[in-house]
């Protein structure tokens, strides 16, 4: 009997960060920069989701907060509070996060599916489960994040 | 041309060409041909958090076929440089309840919204408002 070939471990390097007391990560590859806290030029007429705009080195980026686009409550920005920048096709913009915790590598195989029970926004930008230290981190998918975000309310 | 609108908190620009008149504001209910002026602050049409401004006041204004209005801020320049101005993101664009913002310039490093004033002078005259003008009311 002939052995199957070793299947390549596909590794990635994903940036693990909080919403509120939930553990969250986003695959590294579109992620360009990580930002203090500053507060934004608000658009007249945009949803709170949409706080407002910042310049970033010459990028002008909307910020989506993340905590609102969960359906989580509303929170003041904090010393931890950090605007994750992400690029997505033509698409750049800040994600408004509760803290910025680590960045490590993931083995696609230890990830696991989503929980069946999950509802609203999370069943529609959480695609997979990984275990950090024990503890269960959504992982994200930006363009169904993106996707969200441009729906109507 | 680039107009630079200061309100109380905050700073816009918008088009030249978009507005008919710039001047000091009026009491006026009818402008001279007898249409009716309708008059607002700018900066809290906007934004709950800018208040209205006193003191002498810049008109921006906007004749419609049937009204004329008039936006109040607290000052009005031409920018000798006009500064690009780039797009909203679509996905913030699309998500607008009124189209009144088009675009963001750069002005000193800081984004500074752009707006489409007769886009905007056409919804206040049919009592189109935004959300926070309407739960105020």
């Amino acid at each position: 009997m002939q052995s199957s070939p070793a299947q390549p471990v596909s590794t990635a390097e994903y940036l693990l960060f909080r919403v509120a007391t939930e553990h969250y990560a986003l695959a590294s590859a579109p992620v360009r920069e990580i930002m203090r806290w500053r507060a934004p030029t608000p658009v007249p007429g945009a949803p709170p989701l949409l706080p407002g705009v910042i310049n970033q080195r010459g990028q002008i980026l909307a910020i989506i907060d993340l905590r609102l686009l969960l359906g989580l409550a509303a929170a003041a920005p904090d010393r931890a509070t950090r605007l994750i920048w992400v690029h997505h096709g033509d698409i750049d913009a800040a994600l408004l996060v509760d803290a910025v915790d680590d960045l490590i590598p993931v083995d696609a195989a230890q990830l696991e599916p989503p929980p069946a029970n999950l509802t609203g926004p999370a069943q529609r930008v959480i695609h997979a489960l990984y275990r950090h230290h024990d503890q269960p981190v959504a992982i994200l998918d930006l363009a169904a994040l993106f996707a969200l975000v441009q729906e109507a309310t | 041309m680039i107009l630079l609108i200061e309100t109380v908190a905050r700073r816009y620009v918008c088009r030249q060409h978009d507005v008919d008149h710039i001047g000091v504001a009026t009491q006026a209910d009818h402008d001279e041909r007898g249409r009716r002026i309708i008059r607002h602050h700018l900066g809290p049409l906007l934004d709950p958090a800018d208040p209205p401004a006193s003191g002498r006041l810049h008109a921006l204004t906007i004749t419609l076929r049937r009204r004329v209005v008039e936006l109040l801020a607290l000052r009005v320049d031409l920018l000798a440089e006009a500064p690009v101005i780039r797009p909203l993101a679509p996905f913030l664009a699309a998500r607008l309840q009124l189209p009144w913002a088009n675009g963001v310039a750069l002005l000193d490093d800081q984004p500074v919204v752009a707006l489409d004033l007769r886009r905007l002078a056409a919804d206040v005259a049919l009592g189109l408002r935004l959300a926070h003008i309407e739960d105020a009311l």
